[in-house]
């Protein structure tokens, strides 16, 4: 508290505009016209590069096979794509396969459907309070549910998974927005 | 005005005069967007003291100065905070007996200087008359507190000709009110420089935006185009603000510029739009103060095990977060009941995602033939509810509703907001 003193007041100013200002001007912001120089002392350290191959032909496997309901996800191990999947592969991969020529991609096979159980999790979702997130693992052997509450209950394992038509692993938790004040 | 962006932008209160958050009025038409290259792409640089016009402001004492201003900005006793010029203190300018609120902030930081100046009026009093004038005198152009709370400042919408001009207005506000009222001799001033907190002419993701009407922050993601009209926008998170809502940025000081309205929400993927009007395909990196930017080259979509840099304007640059699952679904509450988006998970546990960084960008680093692409990824959406108070850059508060962070986050595909609302990222 010795460090705080108490005097008197200057000062500049702090101002507003008001609405009318702002509707007659809105827009009126200048934009920049002129080159900038990067000033800030921080070293910047970001990622070491992922590899722009592999990365694109990841992103394009996720854009073709999305919605495809035996499509689960795309995974990058030790420099090769793994598509968890559903089923025996169909025409659409061996497209795939196809396009990325010296991409090596191999299969997991899911044991749930994807499509339809995340469908189904939507649903649940959105219906049942109690949970809060769901995802199919990455292998697509079981669906994890998060919940508020009840993570424990064996009965409620067991009525989400015959909900969804694949095991069920219950965690307890949520998520909240990432806003700021 | 480049210290001025950085220092001064601890005095931020913000007063509603039609609604939350003021706006400029800048006068004149607005100029055509900045050709690409008229912005360098990032480098790590020298040290930047030497443009400086005022010795730089020390860590700690700036991250003080922030966190003030942000948590006591809606206290009707607190004016403004001051960094002084010879950097050797913190001036918050308060009316009556600092709350206990107050002191716990500053104890907070024991090694920092800081005194205390007692406002000769109560703010909240000379926020209510700011507001009264503004609505029924149709000369004035802009109006706010002098940040030592002594009266009130007030530019009109033409400037007075002459001294005794000024003058006749400054008493007939002053009786008006019962206030002093001093009427400055010109308009608004030009907004100061641009960095990641100040974004008034730029428009790049990962800077800090506001909502107008509920002063709520959030983060810009990732400048994008509309698919026919190729009109230039800006994407962010839906849960930041319903339609209609309008996203302001604070110049430093003392005003808020608008960016513009969301234009259209897509709550599967919790991404929104911003009718910003003009945005450029770069994003505000390194630290959540920073003045550095990088460009955006293209977009891809989220796989397991790709590494996500996150961008946001309260944490600022945090890479090293990988994406354990995606296709996720979770809940924010509101309209927001089943958003589909992927989980990312900091490979050394760091906190990576907080409070403030909703809508900011997640891009991926890769290499090609022609050098390094940074590809746009996702947009920040939420961390789990248990998320601690540990955090980089804006300080963490352990308090109820206080900022949290986590080493996990979720985001969302902006390939698949994009798609979904009608736009494309365009690539610098």
């Amino acid at each position: 508290m010795n460090r705080m003193t108490f005097l008197g007041s200057t000062g500049a100013l702090l101002m507003l505009i008001s609405g009318a200002a702002l509707t007659a001007c809105d827009g009126g912001v200048q934009h920049y016209a002129g080159p900038v120089r990067v000033t800030d002392p921080v070293q910047i350290t970001e990622a070491a590069p992922q590899d722009g191959a592999l990365s694109s032909a990841a992103s394009l496997i996720t854009k073709e096979l999305s919605g495809d309901p035996k499509f689960g996800s795309v995974a990058l191990e030790q420099g090769k794509l793994v598509i968890m999947w559903h089923g025996p592969e169909n025409d659409r991969i061996a497209l795939l396969r196809d396009q990325l020529p010296g991409v090596d991609i191999s299969i997991r096979s899911a044991a749930c459907v994807p499509g339809t159980v995340m469908d189904r999790a939507g649903t649940l979702l959105t219906e049942d309070a109690r949970v809060r997130v769901v995802g199919m693992a990455n292998d697509g052997s079981h669906v994890v549910v998060t919940v508020s509450e009840g993570a424990d209950s064996s009965a409620l394992a067991a009525a989400y998974e015959a909900r969804l038509g694949c095991p069920v692993r219950l965690e307890t938790g949520g998520v909240v927005p990432a806003t700021g004040k | 005005m480049r210290w001025r962006s950085t220092a001064v932008g601890v005095t931020a209160i913000a007063l509603s005069l039609g609604g939350g958050l003021a706006a400029n009025a800048a006068d004149g038409p607005a100029e055509a967007p900045p050709p690409a290259d008229a912005l360098a792409s990032i480098q790590p640089s020298s040290s930047g003291i030497e443009l400086l016009t005022l010795p730089p402001v020390s860590e700690e004492m700036s991250e003080l100065a922030s966190e003030l201003s942000g948590k006591h900005t809606d206290d009707p006793n607190f004016a403004s905070v001051e960094v002084t010029r010879k950097r050797d203190r913190i001036i918050v300018y308060w009316h009556g007996a600092p709350s206990r609120e107050l002191l716990d902030t500053i104890e907070s930081r024991p090694l920092v200087p800081i005194e205390i100046r007692p406002t000769q009026l109560a703010p909240s009093m000379l926020k209510g008359k700011a507001a009264s004038l503004a609505h029924k005198d149709a000369t004035v152009g802009s109006i706010g507190l002098k940040h030592d709370g002594s009266g009130l400042l007030v530019t009109l919408k033409e400037s007075p000709e002459n001294g005794w001009e000024k003058a006749a207005a400054s008493s007939r506000f002053s009786t008006s009110l019962g206030v002093p009222v001093e009427v400055a001799s010109d308009a608004a001033p030009v907004p100061a420089a641009n960095a990641r907190q100040f974004d008034v002419n730029y428009h790049l993701g990962g800077a800090r935006i506001y909502d107008r009407g509920s002063g709520g922050a959030c983060t810009s993601g990732f400048a994008v185009r509309q698919n026919i009209t190729s009109r230039e926008a800006m994407m962010f998170a839906a849960h930041c603000g319903p339609v209609g809502s309008q996203w302001s940025v604070y110049d430093g000081g003392p005003h808020y510029y608008i960016w513009g309205a969301v234009a259209a929400r897509d709550t599967y993927h919790d991404g929104a739009i911003i009718d910003s009007g003009w945005s450029q395909p770069y994003s505000w990196t390194a630290a959540w103060n920073s003045y550095v930017y990088t460009p955006i080259n293209g977009s891809a979509y989220p796989y397991v095990g790709q590494e996500i840099c996150y961008s946001g304007s309260f944490s600022g640059l945090k890479c090293g977060n990988i994406v354990q699952q995606v296709d996720v679904g979770y809940e924010l509450g509101g309209d927001l009941t089943d958003i589909k988006g992927f989980r990312t998970q900091h490979s050394n546990g760091e906190p990576a995602v907080g409070n403030g960084d909703s809508g900011g960008p997640g891009y991926q680093i890769v290499s090609s033939a022609n050098g390094l692409k940074r590809n746009a990824v996702g947009i920040i959406s939420a961390i789990p509810r248990e998320s601690g108070s540990s955090c980089q850059g804006v300080p963490g508060n352990s308090a109820p509703g206080g900022r949290k962070c986590s080493s996990t986050a979720y985001a969302t595909s902006v390939s698949s907001i994009a798609a979904s609302l009608g736009y494309y990222i365009p690539v610098w």
